[in-house]
């Protein structure tokens, strides 16, 4: 008897320790939000206010719209509080000011109101953002073009510097480079990272034409500080728009934190957006300069 | 001053209260007596007076005030032959015996209840509550992964858990690794693993003895909230040359021990990976990566009233990567970590009441990280930790045992880093000062009561003064039965940062993070059944106040101490750096363990409940943390295949030139918290980004449970013994049932299409290697 017991036992533990654990996805709580994406620049018209719906993460994207056609959708000038509906248009999918009636400015403050239904629930949003001064004003750039990887006589890889004008009391700066003649003939693939195909090139030429750096916390008062652009921003011999922003503190904390949600064990915590109600995405400004290098082979 | 002269007076007036009575005491050291290693936990006992002892981390052991007579002293310990001897105790004299016990080859299944053995009840008795006692050959029995690891052999025992295969932490009691003190001879090690976790820098091999609380630690112990691991190394062998080597598929080590002259021995081990020489060499995608370590241990006996032992460990990880080995013109990086660790101990007899160990420590973590000439960023972590110690143990009476002891230790932690637009530069030194005093009191030979307190100061950029009690008790109930209860106070001033792929930074308390605190309850229960069975359940409660997480949006919130000439900021300090909350674990652990027979090992089951609250995470709502496990079972047996057929024959067992030996570890436990995505949303990159990105809007706090974990591990070792040498090569399968437990999921969208699938924990590996020893 004893023997029996003891088989049963060993087998009930061989079958414990095999197959596989099963992730049920209907355990996961999905719940609506209101995705923003809204960047004012002074100076330029307010014409792509991103207004999107989330969606559970077992979602067909090719069933599923995304779009919010009928959201409300208002930016209120806090200078004034002139409120300033925005207008859904279908064919780039963004809400703008159709009236062409805000004009955005340095160091302005505007208010975003969002309100949609999303699966029969009503849902609110709203954020803050206070535009940063101008005076932003990139002063120089050591190189105008460089070749992938080139070295100085000591052997260093030369870097893009580029020395700008701070915009006072702003202490965040985000750096693009957008690639100007990107394809799959100018792509660099002898770069120590990664091997890449060349249909791999096509099927993703937006991330590979677009980089981005930043720095922080620099003085607020005016002064000159510098950043930099490196060789492995560079993707393609191109020549490469260069946009220097000067960003607010909502567009700086979401743009450190929305795509390190996840950690090394796979645990997601949330990023930070600044957006109040049921909404998630950033609503930010900036002030902005733009400069063109070219990486040569 | 004035407290110290009153000790000393009331010490000294103890010795001569002592002589004048009709009394003797007993004492001395436990040997091994085939290399003269003292013997830690021994459990020494006078039957006639039902009063025992056991030895203490010197294999020294007292029993004051014995009537004048003529006794039986036995001595016992896990598998040595039970030394039984007739004494003699003159009045106002002290009888030195130097026990030497022999080990036993072959333990019978059943151990009779006489009068020469002490019962396993009795064992348990004297052992501290939730305190675990392991062997090296205990640990080196459970199957792992490729070798023998410490971590990850406590990881099979209730109430310890870890969070994933690919990490030898331990979550002891709902605590988080940085709660627990690791004690490498004496000295604290910082980050005792290597390869990033997989498995810890401590080798088996040079290990003597283990000892883990897990919780109600008493007084002389303190700086962290939920455990202390003690790990002693081999003092070395005084007899004989004695040597042992290993090899595996992740390292080769050897461990040699020798004695100096006739009043000292030696002993030294060194390990290192190889698959950087072999399998590196022919698969470029395998990156140049070793790790080494080694030990040397030494004491010298300069009289039977003093000795002085010497240990050091030093070991290091090596890491250097080529992002694409076909570029022509290669990129990557180098990143290198380890400890360094030294004491010197003095243990000295000052009376045969009054035994001492002095001791002064050092160690030493650094890591360094460079991203050579991708990017200027480089990385340097040092943490040094000089320690001056003393513990003292002061038997008064049978009834009365007073152990007090101080410690100063002075810390310096840099941490340094240089990026693009900025660095980091942290430099604090602190220094701690500790005194504790406990008092022991048996009041009957069915009673123990322990009473204790331990004042820290610790010093940063702020003053921290803490008063921590402590007490516990056991009470035996019957002849088989005791019950203990344990509770106290912890403080703990040392944070960590977890970092993605280097080694953990440490911080400490200061104007920003106060010190953490915790309180702990225990309630335990033990039995003895059929004579060599120990039967165990605890209960505990723990309360934390002040601990921390690291805050994954710290970039956020960070401000500069300082600018460079240039404007860029420079980093000073830990603000913003993590989240403060306070939490509480509760559960119930059982086990029942054998240690003796042709068939040892243990069953547990723990029930564990944490929960943290942070006003920063989860709306300020409680949430269970990502280790928390409700339920758990482990399985540990080790069976000698030959005498275990034997004993079900009921034939007579006995030592085999070849022995054939089955290890199993077999662990279920319920599936662990986790946060995932609630939903998915489109955004641009960034600024004027061309595109837009799929990206994951988190849900609730760990609100989700990851499927339940299983696993079962064996081994088969074949010892055969030659003249004088042994040869002992084995195969190691971990997780033989290929199964896939999930370590997290991964979400992702192909052409619209959801597409979620598991990132699993290791599948079935099988390992083989040999140990000899000479």
């Amino acid at each position: 008897m004893k023997r029996i017991y003891l088989l049963f036992a060993t087998l009930a533990i061989l079958l414990q320790a095999c197959g596989e654990g099963v992730i049920n996805v209907d355990d996961i709580e999905y719940q609506p939000k209101i995705s923003i994406e809204g960047f004012l620049i002074p100076g330029q018209p307010v014409d792509n206010i991103k207004i999107l719906r989330n969606f559970p993460v077992d979602a067909n994207l090719n069933r599923l719209d995304l779009t919010l056609p009928t959201a409300s959708v208002v930016i209120t000038d806090l200078q004034d509080n002139s409120e300033h509906v925005m207008t859904y248009d279908p064919d780039r999918y963004t809400f703008y000011d159709a009236a062409n009636s805000l004009a955005v400015q340095p160091q302005g403050s505007y208010r975003l109101d969002v309100s949609a239904t999303i699966d029969g629930q009503s849902l609110s949003a709203h954020a803050e953002t206070t535009v940063p001064s101008s005076g932003l004003d990139i002063v120089s750039v050591n190189y105008p073009s460089l070749q992938y990887r080139e070295r100085d006589t000591n052997n260093n890889i030369l870097n893009f510097k580029f020395d700008f004008q701070r915009s006072p009391g702003t202490t965040a700066y985000i750096m693009t480079a957008v690639a100007t003649e990107a394809g799959e003939s100018s792509f660099i693939y002898d770069n120590p990272f990664e091997e890449v195909e060349a249909e791999d090139v096509v099927d993703d030429l937006e991330d590979w034409r677009y980089e981005s750096e930043w720095i922080q916390d620099l003085p607020a008062e005016a002064g000159v500080s510098s950043i930099e652009l490196f060789w492995f921003d560079f993707w393609f011999y191109s020549e490469y728009q260069v946009v220097l922003f000067a960003v607010d503190k909502n567009y700086i904390d979401f743009y450190r934190t929305y795509e390190e949600v996840q950690e090394i064990d796979g645990n997601y915590h949330p990023p930070v957006f600044n957006i109040e109600g049921d909404g998630i995405g950033v609503f930010g400004s900036a002030v902005a300069d733009t400069i063109m290098v070219n990486v040569t082979r | 001053m004035k407290y110290l002269r009153i000790l000393c007076l009331l010490i000294c007036w103890q010795c001569v209260a002592l002589f004048a009575q009709n009394n003797g005491s007993l004492s001395g050291f436990v040997y091994d007596d085939s290399n003269g290693e003292a013997l830690i936990g021994v459990n020494v006992y006078i039957p006639e007076l039902e009063r025992g002892s056991s030895t203490n981390v010197s294999g020294y052991y007292i029993i004051p005030k014995v009537p004048a007579g003529d006794y039986t002293l036995i001595c016992d310990y896990l598998g040595y032959r039970t030394y039984t001897a007739k004494i003699t105790i003159l009045p106002g004299e002290n009888t030195a015996v130097a026990v030497r016990l022999s080990v036993d080859l072959v333990q019978g299944e059943t151990v009779e209840v006489v009068a020469d053995s002490v019962r396993v009840s009795r064992k348990l008795y004297e052992k501290e509550i939730s305190k675990i006692e392991l062997s090296a050959a205990q640990i080196s029995r459970i199957p792992q992964v490729a070798e023998a690891d410490l971590l990850r052999s406590l990881q099979t025992l209730p109430g310890i858990l870890p969070v994933s295969d690919y990490s030898t932490a331990l979550y002891v009691r709902g605590g988080t690794p940085d709660q627990n003190l690791y004690l490498l001879d004496g000295t604290d090690v910082y980050n005792p693993e290597h390869a990033f976790g997989l498995f810890s820098t401590f080798n088996t091999d040079a290990i003597k003895h283990i000892e883990l609380s897990k919780g109600g630690f008493n007084a002389s112990y303190g700086g962290r909230l939920s455990s202390i691991l003690d790990v002693i190394n081999l003092d070395g062998n005084r007899e004989q040359f004695e040597g042992k080597a290993s090899i595996s598929l992740l390292s080769a080590k050897t461990t040699l021990q020798m004695p100096l002259g006739e009043s000292g021995a030696i002993s030294g081990s060194l390990r290192r990976t190889y698959f950087d020489q072999t399998v590196a060499r022919a698969i470029d995608e395998i990156p140049d990566y070793y790790f080494y370590d080694g030990n040397v241990k030494a004491f010298w006996e300069v009289n039977p009233k003093n000795k002085i032992t010497a240990s050091f460990y030093g070991g290091r990880d090596v890491l250097d990567l080529v992002f694409n080995n076909e570029a022509t013109d290669q990129a990557g990086f180098t990143l290198d970590w380890g400890n360094r660790t030294g004491s010197v101990r003095w243990t000295r007899v000052f009376n045969p009441q009054l035994f001492a160990n002095f001791w002064v420590t050092g160690s030493r973590f650094s890591s360094n990280f460079d991203l050579g000439e991708t990017i200027p960023v480089t990385e340097r972590n040092f943490v040094s930790d000089i320690t001056v110690k003393g513990n003292l143990e002061y038997h008064y009476s049978p009834k009365w045992l007073m152990k007090f002891g101080f410690e100063q230790k002075n810390l310096h932690m840099t941490y340094e880093q240089t990026f693009p637009g900025g660095s980091v530069d942290v430099d604090q030194r602190q220094t701690s000062v500790i005194g504790y005093l406990q008092n022991n009191w048996r009041p009957t030979p069915n009673w123990d009561i322990e009473g204790g307190i331990r004042y820290s100061y610790f010093s940063s950029e702020k003053d921290f003064n803490d008063i921590a009690p402590r007490f516990s008790a056991k009470y035996r109930l019957t002849e088989t039965i005791n019950l203990k209860a344990a509770s106290g106070v912890f403080y703990q001033y040392l944070h960590r940062i977890p970092q993605t792929f280097a080694s953990d930074i440490w911080t400490t308390s200061n104007q920003y993070q106060d010190q953490s605190k915790a309180t702990h309850f225990i309630l335990g229960f033990q039995k003895e059944v059929a004579n060599d069975y120990q039967f165990e359940v605890e209960g505990f409660y723990k309360e934390y106040m002040n601990i921390y997480r690291f805050n994954q949006n710290f970039i956020t919130e960070l401000q500069p101490g300082r600018r460079m000439p240039n404007g860029d900021p420079v980093y000073t300090n830990t603000l913003g750096l993590f989240h403060s909350g306070d939490g509480e674990s509760r559960g119930v652990e059982m086990m029942i363990r054998k240690d003796v027979g042709s068939v040892t090992g243990w069953l547990g089951y723990s029930y564990s409940d944490t929960e943290y609250q942070f006003e920063d995470i989860n709306n300020g709502e409680n949430f269970a943390p990502r280790h928390d496990r409700r339920s758990t079972v482990n399985m540990v047996a080790n069976i000698d295949i030959k005498n275990a057929m034997r004993a079900m024959r009921g034939d007579l067992q006995h030592q085999d030139r070849g022995r054939w030996t089955l290890g199993l570890n077999f662990v279920y436990a319920s599936g662990q918290p986790i946060t995932t995505p609630g939903s998915g949303y489109l955004i641009s990159d960034g600024p004027g980004a061309p595109d837009v990105e799929l990206e994951y809007f988190p849900g609730e706090t760990n609100a989700y449970r990851l499927p339940y974990y299983s696993r079962l591990d064996l081994s088969l070792n074949y010892r055969r013994q030659f003249t004088t040498w042994t040869m002992e090569p084995y195969l190691q399968v971990f997780n033989i049932g290929n199964r896939k437990n999930v370590w997290f999921v991964d979400y992702d969208f192909d052409n619209g299409n959801s597409d979620i699938s598991t990132v699993n924990m290791f599948p079935i590996l099988p390992t083989v290697g040999v140990n000899f020893t000479f």
